[in-house]
């Protein structure tokens, strides 16, 4: 299961996380009402947990080094000897948003990078405490426009779980097609991101162009092209199916490209060997998502949850940039087939869920990794949230990936991750 | 390789639109849901006028129907004129946005928009740039990037706020008018595509 629920924060049980065992993956850390939750991701049996424990133990950064990248606590580099700090953001055009990394480097080589976050900080958990679910939702959903609907989707299911209420077959069919857009739309724009690094302007177009016709399926079928409002606690928007046909041609049109892309050497070359992490470094930082595909490490927490029975994750073996991207690929054509299965069994909602109580935890694979929230309700209010979008923790996983290479395959290696800072910063 | 590729684009055919000429395309947006009990914006966007759209998230909460299926409108109060009214360099600038608005402007270079067709090229440096253009709400850490940008740019030159967020400050914050003074904003939560060109042909006087 993916998401859990309790009376109250008190009722999480408490366990020294150094008692954890070593394969399940720590997901976040939640600092909530004086103590810590601890979101674990066991995919032996498939399931999340929750564990509680007053603090973070320091002797636990050893055993697991990817608390840092949680806690957001890695010093950025600073100058050693002859290699100097090079700052890239915040307005940088080649990262389209407003952050930033400190690059330690030595002639064109970057030694060590660090994401500065907090350019793009909103305090979205705060601004939906004591706000109905409601509005409590449409302030989520723009926490990352590009992830709105699965954040929409998780939000919706915690607060559902705890007013008792489950969503009928076609709804859940309406929010599996809507993410499975999301997700296509996505793994476009990421093939799209990268072909415009290697600079292959026929293939920019075309990832764009097919970008544009998912965007534009989304527009007609949800309503909207990033699929805001599409769905919240207890409700759905009636799909319209037609707009969805289109969706066909973008397959065909992915499985007609798919030797070209893997023939144009020009690009592959750039990718290949770039922006390494093997299935070590995922062990090693608990990473999810994507790149752990990508490294052949099957870790994908559509496995866990109830919405997707049966889903056997895409798998690559190389670590790379390529490999990263094929992972993409492959997704985006399951996702296509997912949505074409899904459309004309979808139906509308509406329910109750006024009597929403206590604490819920959860987690949904968003299009680069897992995104993960906890929230507490009271008297049909937001209490308190939580939420640790993908892009946190794949931040510092580009930036591991990225030691030793050069710069000119930093927006190879940036590309391939499809992250955000309006992620990562919430 | 790169003649496959050519061949390829090439079957895909024309894609671009004859935007202005013909007007904006016709875009499918489903039959809106209208809410069972409507409520007053909860991110005061009603007036006595009504909604102001440049601070409408298009959440549909409110039960605006017809206001929730709209591309985003534009309003322009200044422009450049002269000799950049054929050829617009544009400075992207982010200031907080959740990012959909940065997506919107991207495609407005593809093929369906094609910027270049109308003389309107992006920078990556605000000293080459006639035209700053913002997206998100004015965070505590990018104020002073957006007064550095716009202290960088040579005269003439133009601000355009795009989205919500930029236009009113959203939810999340200050608008881009807190901080310089703004030619012309292009709606929308996220503006679609064409309301950026829109705003941005507003500014060059066409």
């Amino acid at each position: 299961m993916n998401v859990v629920a309790y009376g109250s924060v008190e009722d999480v049980p408490e366990v020294d996380p150094r008692d954890v065992p070593r394969d399940e993956v720590l997901a976040a850390v939640f600092d909530l009402k004086g103590t810590h939750l601890y979101v674990w991701l066991d995919h032996d049996v498939d399931e999340v947990k929750v564990t509680r424990f007053p603090d973070v133990p320091r002797d636990l950064r050893e055993e697991r080094p990817g608390l840092a990248w949680i806690t957001g606590s890695v010093e950025p580099p600073e100058r050693e000897g002859r290699a100097v700090v090079l700052r890239y953001g915040p307005a940088a055009s080649g990262l389209w948003e407003a952050g930033a990394f400190s690059i330690l480097t030595y002639g064109e080589k970057m030694l060590r990078l660090a994401p500065d976050l907090g350019y793009k900080f909103r305090d979205v958990e705060g601004r939906v405490k004591g706000e109905s679910p409601d509005v409590a939702a449409v302030l989520v959903e723009r926490r990352c426009g590009n992830f709105a609907v699965h954040a929409a989707v998780l939000f919706s299911r915690l607060v559902e779980r705890l007013a008792g209420v489950s969503p009928p077959g076609e709804v859940v069919a309406a929010r599996r097609m809507a993410m499975e857009l999301e997700r296509l739309r996505e793994h476009l724009w990421v093939v799209h991101r990268l072909a415009e690094a290697a600079s292959q302007r026929v293939a920019v177009q075309t990832f764009a162009s097919l970008t544009e016709d998912v965007l534009r399926v989304m527009g007609g079928a949800l309503g909207h092209r990033y699929g805001f409002g599409f769905t919240g606690p207890g409700r759905v928007r009636e799909p319209d199916p037609d707009p969805v046909d289109v969706v066909g041609e973008v397959l065909e049109e992915l499985e007609d490209l798919e030797d070209l892309v893997e023939a144009s050497k020009i690009w592959m070359d750039r990718l290949h060997t770039t922006c390494e992490l093997g299935p070590e470094d995922v062990h090693r930082y608990d990473i999810e998502g994507v790149p752990a595909r990508a490294a052949g490490v099957a870790r994908d927490v559509r496995t866990m949850d109830p919405y997707y029975p049966g889903y056997e994750p895409v798998l690559r073996t190389e670590g790379d940039t390529v490999a990263r991207m094929w992972v993409r690929y492959e997704e985006a054509k399951a996702s296509a087939l997912s949505v074409l299965r899904d459309v004309r069994r979808a139906g509308g909602w509406s329910e109750d869920v006024d009597g929403a109580e206590g604490l819920a935890v959860g987690v949904v694979e968003a299009p680069p990794g897992p995104m993960v929230a906890a929230v507490v309700m009271k008297g049909g209010k937001v209490k308190a949230l939580r939420f640790r979008g993908p892009s946190h923790h794949l931040m510092y996983a580009f930036c591991a990936g990225a030691e030793g290479e050069i710069f000119t395959d930093f927006p190879f290696g940036y590309a391939g991750f499809g992250i955000y800072f309006s992620d990562a910063d919430g | 390789m790169p003649l496959r590729w050519i061949l390829k684009g090439l079957k895909r055919g024309v894609l671009t639109h004859d935007y202005p000429k013909k007007g904006r395309p016709p875009e499918g947006v489903a039959p809106e849901v209208v809410p069972e009990e409507p409520v007053e914006c909860p991110f005061g966007a009603s007036t006595e006028e009504g909604v102001d759209p440049s601070a409408c998230l298009n959440c549909g909460l409110c039960g605006d129907v017809e206001r929730r299926s709209t591309l985003g409108d534009v309003d322009v109060r200044g422009e450049l004129g002269g000799s950049l009214r054929r050829s617009l360099h544009v400075f992207f600038l982010d200031v907080g946005s959740c990012t959909a608005c940065n997506t919107e402007v991207a495609l407005v270079k593809c093929p369906y928009y094609d910027s270049d067709r109308l003389g309107i090229f992006f920078t990556p440096t605000p000293k080459h740039a006639d035209v700053l253009l913002v997206v998100g709400a004015v965070t505590e850490g990018m104020r002073p990037v957006l007064e550095e940008a716009y202290e960088a740019m040579p005269e003439p030159k133009a601000v355009v706020a795009v989205g919500t967020c930029a236009c009113s400050g959203g939810p999340f914050g200050d608008p881009v008018s807190s901080v310089v003074d703004v030619d012309a904003e292009a709606h929308g939560c996220p503006p679609h595509p064409l309301t950026v060109l829109e705003a941005l042909m507003g500014v060059a006087g066409r």
